[in-house]
């Protein structure tokens, strides 16, 4: 009685559709839904209307997630991923900006594919705030690390560990600084002013620049220095868990 | 000073009702007479929660805030009629800092309610709240939490153990903390090999999962409920109505005193205090009981 | 009715050449506790991986097993789920959620039971294992011990018929292993849950058992009841060593009747010899305190973690020489493991002093001051891909030191493992591996916390030695912190007793166990009215021998 053949590719890539039908949620349902909310609410409540946004697009990869069946291993380091996250800007909360939580959840989008990158995203920004205190900016760090997990997933994930780690590093300090950086200084602005002006707009960028320059020079120093050693033994683990698969129903 | 809130012991979907509802009142309603009702409701309640230090440290680290948010809209926003002066050839007007007032007055308020929020709704509610739309992403909050600690903890253990077995010799900090990341990291991922076992073994994935909870919904559960409907009901009826209003451009003129704005008012300030009340009757209640004892 | 009826089974590993498993044929009745016994890499895990498909390992397999007396593959995960249980070894790595209730839960949400359910299961666990106490606690604040109940509690909520652990109390300490061990024969007495567990201490788990198999390569050697396999064990065997002391009492002279497990019974066998009370003094030999400077000494220490904290020690002084072996007893939480962070410079006592060779050092560095210390959890230490990286970088080029690599390697018995990664061999490997690093880093102090956890009975005898030997050759002074008391009175100089942060009592083993009534080697406990002074079970077996002969020449 021969028992069980060794899957080869244990790790579920999102096919190209999937990946349309959920970047149009997130860049053309929002924007509609922006519109939507300035016309009723005659542009006054930015700040509310960009809050649901930021929940919308939160949710239905969240709600992915959780439709695509996760297995035990999966959801286990998934898991084992944010906690680093976690655990890794706690140990560097003294010293702001410099976190290799961004590197961390770039590299997860890289190795589990874009839908898990964004969970992981999203996962750390919610469980540190279970530690930092949650408040008006934890849906938009959610968005904010998500997407970047995501677009992770989405340029990376076919490549897997054979990425060049210079292209993981130019898209890492890309990333946190256009991606992360403006839709953090973007909440700030909305939640400060009512009435946010392009001038207002320009002037909280660039008052931003300094600290977001900063925080992504240090993701990508931390994807110089974690990336290869980093997937290296993502690799050796899911060889492991290959391995060790159960036989499942004959 | 640690005192026992009342509200914290009722079901976490009437808690949630409760703080959602004035957080979005509070961000939608630009009033300053409604903003200021949140914020002192929210100031009150924290100072029950936290204590009176903790709750003054609060409110004097917002201080920058509001000054910020003043001059963000201040410097930004020209609009209004009535100006104050020129700053670099334009507009500063006296609508634009009612605003940045009110705006920062709505901040605060919104960080204060975050603050009884982050008190009150423990981990384990917010997690039981995911888990009932979203069981996996909830069952993954719940391991990380557990991770956090235990990884925590590990790169202690790593760090000492390198240290008292002296093999550092020459080499940079650099690189000895890169090499107890990696031990920690490797750790952590083999545990997660175990961990699946251990999942698979007590049958993850061969049902639908349910969520466990602790907490019933108890007939106070019903009653609080039901009352801050009524309150939310009668305070949202009154601002679509556009009783209570406030306009800030091009002049600033609040509305407020029509009947049925008073009445949307008052509704809000009840709903505001529901959590305090709760705490008051309670207290009472124990009077009565400890002088009958 | 939940046994097992195992036919025939062999598997291998996709990558190996040798069967993992070979032939075994074995039945496990409904109701009774079975131990699986053998030396690491036997095969125990496997085979109790094959218990449960879910966790079933990937492989060639053939032969059947039954489980209640149907195939086993055609019970759906689900009924396995819930009627087999299965408790892994390490405490830490099964738990899944982040508070002991929800970790009770788990298995009932898996299994989509209503929330009334899981309250009414859960509760009734959580009353019958005494935790209520824990019920609301985050799981990281849990001790070992506690875990690991955890875990069994946890698989037990889900109403299992037959519980299935894989050397379950290899991570604990003696005490809460015994308490753990308790538990399994109650939840069997109580429940009449099946029990299948492997072991490799079987001092502890024989007097439990019903029935012992024994492996050795993949094969079922021997299964039969404890008396006899303690009886049939050949004395060559691996196991040997490992059985209970007083079953090794009763082999070695060989005088017939049942063969006694416990110290009770040993205590029986001993008494039915009708031995003389032996009165007279054993000459302890104690060689006079030498004239040189300690290696080391700390003078009245204290240490707490924080500044509002209990003090973790108090007044702690003490002193090694070179070529001398102490070792640390006590309680977890006395404070023996801060005793060797102290030693090896990881903290720093805020008052007392450290002498070094008779000088005052200000602040120790392990490195410096040739110290190196092994921690308690062994894979902390490994950083590289492979066993052999491991220990090259510890020697770290050194070309005079490759005949002591080899002679590490060896003796260490790491041949075969070189090439394997090291968090991929088993935990007693990987203490092993930690060990070797340890030797190669030659250090003239040695620090051991809890080095035979893990190790067989016939490997710890060969590593005392080799540490005995090291110990004349270069002179290098070891304390050792363990729960392993017959290790300690077999192999250390002197034993020392913590309590609360102190050094309570300190002296040569001889004398420090024989003054002990309840902290003592089970040799001392049975033998203890007859021959008092006699800690070893070899000791005791002389000393039997000699006294019978005196008896048997009186009598002709």
């Amino acid at each position: 009685m021969q028992v069980g053949t060794e899957q080869k590719k244990p790790y579920k890539r999102m096919n190209i559709k999937k990946v349309i039908v959920t970047v149009c949620v997130i860049f053309v349902l929002i924007p509609c839904l922006i519109a939507l909310g300035m016309t009723v609410w005659d542009d006054k409540k930015y700040y509310l209307v960009s809050l649901g946004v930021m929940i919308l697009s939160v949710l239905p990869l969240l709600i992915r997630f959780e439709k695509s069946g996760q297995k035990a291993r999966e959801v286990a380091l998934l898991s084992v991923m944010t906690a680093l996250c976690v655990a890794s800007r706690a140990a560097f909360y003294m010293i702001p900006q410099f976190k290799p939580t961004a590197a961390i959840i770039i590299i997860s989008g890289v190795f589990f594919g874009a839908e898990a990158g964004f969970t992981v995203g999203a996962c750390t920004a919610l469980v540190s705030n279970f530690f930092f205190g949650q408040g008006p900016w934890t849906p938009w760090q959610m968005f904010a690390f998500g997407v970047v997990g995501f677009l992770a997933g989405v340029l990376f994930s076919k490549k897997g560990d054979k990425n060049p780690v210079l292209l993981l590093c130019i898209f890492g300090g890309i990333s946190v600084m256009f991606i992360y950086g403006i839709i953090m200084d973007t909440a700030s602005l909305l939640l400060m002013s009512s009435h946010p002006t392009l001038e207002g707009l320009f002037t909280v960028y660039a008052t931003g620049l300094p600290f977001n320059a900063a925080h992504a020079v240090s993701t990508v120093i931390f994807l110089l220095l974690l990336s290869k050693p980093f997937l290296k033994k993502l690799c050796r683990i899911r060889n492991k868990f290959g391995i060790a698969e159960h036989v499942g129903e004959q | 000073m640690e005192r026992r809130d009342k509200f914290s012991s009722l079901h976490p979907l009437t808690q949630m009702l409760c703080f959602s509802y004035v957080l979005i009142m509070s961000m939608f309603v630009m009033h300053p007479v409604m903003l200021f009702i949140s914020l002192a409701s929210a100031c009150i309640y924290a100072l029950y929660l936290s204590g009176t230090k903790k709750m003054l440290s609060l409110l004097f680290a917002m201080i920058p805030v509001i000054i910020l948010t003043v001059a963000v809209n201040m410097l930004f926003n020209h609009r209004g009629e009535s100006i104050l002066f020129y700053l670099s050839g334009k507009p500063v007007t006296r609508e634009a800092m009612y605003f940045g007032f009110t705006s920062s007055l709505m901040l605060i308020a919104v960080l204060m309610w975050f603050s009884c929020y982050n008190a009150v709704m423990t981990s384990e509610k917010q997690m039981y709240l995911f888990g009932k739309l979203l069981p996996s992403f909830s069952l993954m909050l719940t391991m990380t939490l557990r991770l956090v600690p235990d990884f925590i903890r590990k790169i202690n253990e790593i760090s000492n153990a390198q240290k008292g077995f002296g093999a550092e010799k020459g080499s940079s900090k650099l690189k000895n903390g890169m090499s107890i990341l990696s031990t920690a990291v490797t750790c952590a991922l083999e545990g997660a090999v175990i961990r699946a076992d251990s999942m698979k073994s007590r049958g993850y994935g061969c049902e639908r999962r349910t969520q466990y909870t602790r907490f019933v919904f108890k007939s106070e559960d019903k009653t609080v409920s039901a009352l801050l409907l009524l309150f939310g009901a009668v305070c949202a009826y009154s601002v679509i109505k556009g009783a209570v209003y406030c306009e800030f451009y091009p002049t600033f003129s609040v509305n407020g005193t029509s009947a049925l704005s008073i009445t949307g008012i008052f509704a809000f300030i009840l709903f505001c205090n529901i959590p305090m009340t709760l705490n008051f009757s309670e207290d009472i209640k124990w009077q009565v009981i400890k002088s009958r004892i | 009715m939940a046994g097992y009826k195992i036919e025939n089974l062999s598997f291998k590993y996709n990558l190996s050449e040798k069967f993992a498993l070979s032939d075994i044929n074995l039945e496990i009745k409904d109701g009774e506790i079975l131990v699986l016994c053998g030396k690491s890499g036997c095969g125990k895990s496997t085979l109790l991986r094959h218990l449960k498909s879910c966790i079933t390992p990937h492989g060639k397999r053939t032969g059947r097993i039954y489980f209640d007396g149907r195939l086993q593959n055609d019970v759906s995960d689900k009924e396995q789920a819930s009627r087999i249980g299965f408790v892994f070894q390490h405490p830490d790595d099964q738990i899944v959620t982040d508070k002991v209730w929800h970790e009770l839960a788990f298995g009932l949400e898996n299994l989509g039971e209503n929330s009334h359910t899981i309250r009414v299961r859960v509760g009734e666990m959580a009353s019958y294992f005494g935790i209520n106490s824990l019920f609301d606690m985050p799981v990281h604040k849990l001790s070992g011990g506690q875990k690991q109940l955890l875990n069994l509690a946890a698989v037990l909520a889900m109403r299992p018929d037959c519980i299935v652990l894989d050397e379950p109390t290899s991570q604990l300490d003696p005490i809460s292993a015994g308490e753990f061990l308790n538990t399994l024969k109650k939840i069997n007495d109580d429940l009449g849950i099946t029990v299948v567990l492997s072991e490799h201490r079987p001092e502890d788990v024989f007097p439990i058992a019903d029935r012992v198999a024994v492996m050795e390569n993949g094969r079922i050697i021997m299964c039969d009841n404890p008396h006899t396999v303690a009886e049939k064990t050949s004395e060559d065997s691996a196991l040997f060593p490992a059985l209970p002391t007083a079953s090794r009492m009763y082999r070695q002279l060989a005088r017939g009747g049942t063969c006694p497990l416990t110290v009770k019974e040993g205590r029986a066998f001993l008494h039915s010899l009708h031995l003389e009370k032996d009165s007279a003094k054993l000459h302890v030999h104690i060689e006079k305190e030498k004239g040189d400077t300690p290696l080391m000494q700390l003078s009245e220490c204290m240490f707490r973690y924080n500044r509002n904290d209990k003090d973790v020690l108090y007044n702690f002084s003490l002193s090694i020489r070179g070529g001398e072996m102490l070792a640390l007893l006590g309680a977890n939480g006395s404070g023996k493991s801060t005793a060797l962070s102290l030693m090896s410079g990881v903290h720093v006592p805020y008052s007392g002093r450290i002498f070094l060779n008779g000088k005052k050092i200000k602040r120790l560095h392990a490195e410096e001051h040739g110290i190196c210390a092994l921690p308690q959890d062994p894979r902390v230490l490994f950083t590289k891909e492979s066993v052999e990286e491991e220990l090259q970088m510890t020697v770290n080029g050194c070309e005079d030191k490759k005949s002591r690599l080899a002679e590490v390697i060896d003796v260490m018995e790491l041949n075969g493992l070189l090439h394997m990664h090291p968090f991929d061999i088993s935990g007693g490997e990987q203490e092993r591996v930690a060990l070797a690093k340890v030797l190669l880093m030659s250090p003239r102090i040695m620090l051991l916390d809890e080095p035979t956890k893990g190790m067989d009975a016939a490997f710890k005898r060969k590593f005392g030695e080799y540490l005995r030997s090291e110990m004349q050759k270069n002179g290098t002074a070891i304390v050792i912190v363990s729960h392993d008391i017959e290790f300690c009175a077999e192999f250390s100089h002197r034993c020392g007793l913590l309590f609360n942060g102190e050094l309570i009592a300190e002296d040569v083993p001889q004398k420090f166990f024989c003054g002990n009534h309840f902290y003592t080697t089970s040799a001392n406990k049975i033998a203890r009215d007859y021959f008092p002074n006699a800690i070893l079970c070899e000791e005791v077996t002389q000393r039997c021998k000699s006294a019978l002969n005196k008896k048997s020449h009186i009598s002709e």
